[in-house]
């Protein structure tokens, strides 16, 4: 369940993806718009579409990077925070300022 | 270039066939309870897509189905595009009524090129009509061209070769290999199967190459599939390889334009009276762009062939079908986002 204080992320419907050797490719559909992504923030991606939670994600990104787990932490908000000015991913209806939200399709993995 | 569906319909059920998705299933066999009006083109809508030929600078009308040559005013249809002066290529699996076979067998071999798909003799119930086929091949001579689709791999080509002997055909097979419609719902030659094919072609073009047969690569071929050695044997053997991914256009029976088949559920267009090839080739780059990064192999993207624009990374309905959307949930503490 979303506890008070959070915010939900998901990817929006009309992104697609392909993992290659050195870089991932996102490409919306509708307006064709692409973006590379490697290193880091691939990982994440990957992560993210494995659907790993956010504190798995911040602790192997904590690993690969070798930083403190707050300053992960920090740097998987700003990364979300960026994808969704770009598009492609969007904060759950009735999450962004901890309104009551979608909390059962999050609890049943929907 | 580019090609006109006349035909919905067709009398064979090959499995590979990439008009699955375009064609509906109940088109793609003969059926005459069906109005012809749904299943071939009609002579005004051809004469229509001359004149889009004609403005697009194309001199060649090249004809595809379903299969072309059932069509029942095929033989109108030659006559027109050759007195509009412009060559015929026919796409045939080479099972035709006799008044097409006999309107193309009086076409001169230098304004018509009869391409005919053939099918291994012992597959897809094939043994019977390969008597009927090779009796086709042997009536248009040098009109035919061999084709031979690659979909499985243990094919065997061998038997292409005296049957250019004894027909007299085009000393050339086009050789195609199996792409998938971007459904996936015909059978196709996946990436990782690409290496255990090249062998088997370098193989049979060394052969052929003995009795005077040159292979014509048709696209989606991809340039590292074939060793150095490969590829010196079969430019050795004079074979015509490429590694190709372009949009061919294809216009189907209602007047829509799409990339080819295999990607006709990506986008289609409509074909009017100012469109010409060019500009719809433009529109169809422009967007299948952002696929194109990628390719049918996750080293496509840094591939130095590609790099260098020799190798587009092969079918690009393959490329797509490597893409997915997943639909991931990820919960943060407001703290950290804000």
């Amino acid at each position: 369940m979303i506890a008070d204080g959070a915010s939900a992320y998901c990817c929006v419907p009309t992104i697609v993806w392909v993992k290659d050797a050195e870089q991932t490719i996102l490409i919306e559909e509708k307006t064709k718009h692409s973006w590379i992504v490697s290193g880091e923030n691939a990982a994440i991606w990957d992560w993210l579409t494995l659907n790993y939670p956010s504190e798995r994600i911040v602790r192997l990104l904590s690993v690969l990077s070798g930083t403190s787990t707050e300053e992960a932490r920090k740097a998987l908000s700003a990364i979300l925070q960026e994808w969704e000015k770009a598009g492609i991913v969007r904060v759950i209806e009735g999450n962004r300022r901890g309104e009551p939200g979608d909390q059962r399709r999050l609890q049943s993995g929907l | 270039m580019a090609n006109l569906a006349i035909s919905a319909v067709c009398n064979q059920d090959c499995s590979y066939c990439f008009t699955v998705d375009h064609l509906e299933a109940g088109k793609r066999t003969v059926d005459h309870t069906l109005p012809a009006d749904g299943r071939f083109l009609s002579v005004d809508a051809f004469e229509a897509r001359l004149d889009f030929l004609a403005r697009s600078d194309v001199r060649e009308v090249r004809l595809l189905g379903g299969e072309p040559t059932l069509h029942p005013r095929f033989t109108e249809l030659v006559d027109r595009a050759r007195v509009a002066k412009m060559g015929v290529v026919v796409f045939t699996n080479g099972l035709m009524p006799e008044n097409a076979l006999a309107c193309l067998e009086a076409t001169s071999a230098d304004q018509c090129t009869v391409m005919v798909n053939v099918n291994q003799p012992d597959a897809m119930g094939q043994s019977s009509s390969h008597e009927l086929r090779r009796e086709t091949i042997r009536r248009l001579g040098r009109r035919a061209l061999l084709g031979f689709n690659i979909y499985r791999t243990d094919f065997q080509m061998d038997f292409l070769l005296p049957l250019i002997a004894e027909t007299d055909c085009k000393a050339v097979v086009r050789l195609g290999m199996a792409h998938p419609c971007l459904s996936g719902s015909n059978q196709y030659i996946h990436p990782n199967q690409y290496r255990a094919i090249a062998i088997k072609i370098v193989r049979f073009a060394r052969v052929a190459a003995k009795v005077g047969v040159k292979l014509d690569f048709d696209c989606g071929f991809v340039r590292c599939m074939f060793s150095k050695e490969d590829f010196d044997t079969l430019q050795a053997t004079g074979a015509n390889v490429g590694w190709r991914c372009n949009p061919i256009l294809d216009v189907d029976l209602k007047g829509d334009v799409i990339h080819c088949y295999p990607l006709a559920r990506l986008a289609r267009l409509p074909l009017t009276p100012e469109t010409d090839a060019t500009s719809l080739r433009s529109a169809f780059a422009e967007r299948t762009r952002p696929y194109r990064q990628a390719g049918g192999f996750k080293e496509c993207s840094t591939c130095p062939f590609k790099a260098a624009g020799e190798c587009p990374g092969g079918c690009l309905a393959t490329t797509i079908r490597r893409f997915r959307h997943t639909p991931f949930h990820l919960k943060v503490a407001r703290e950290a986002v804000a």
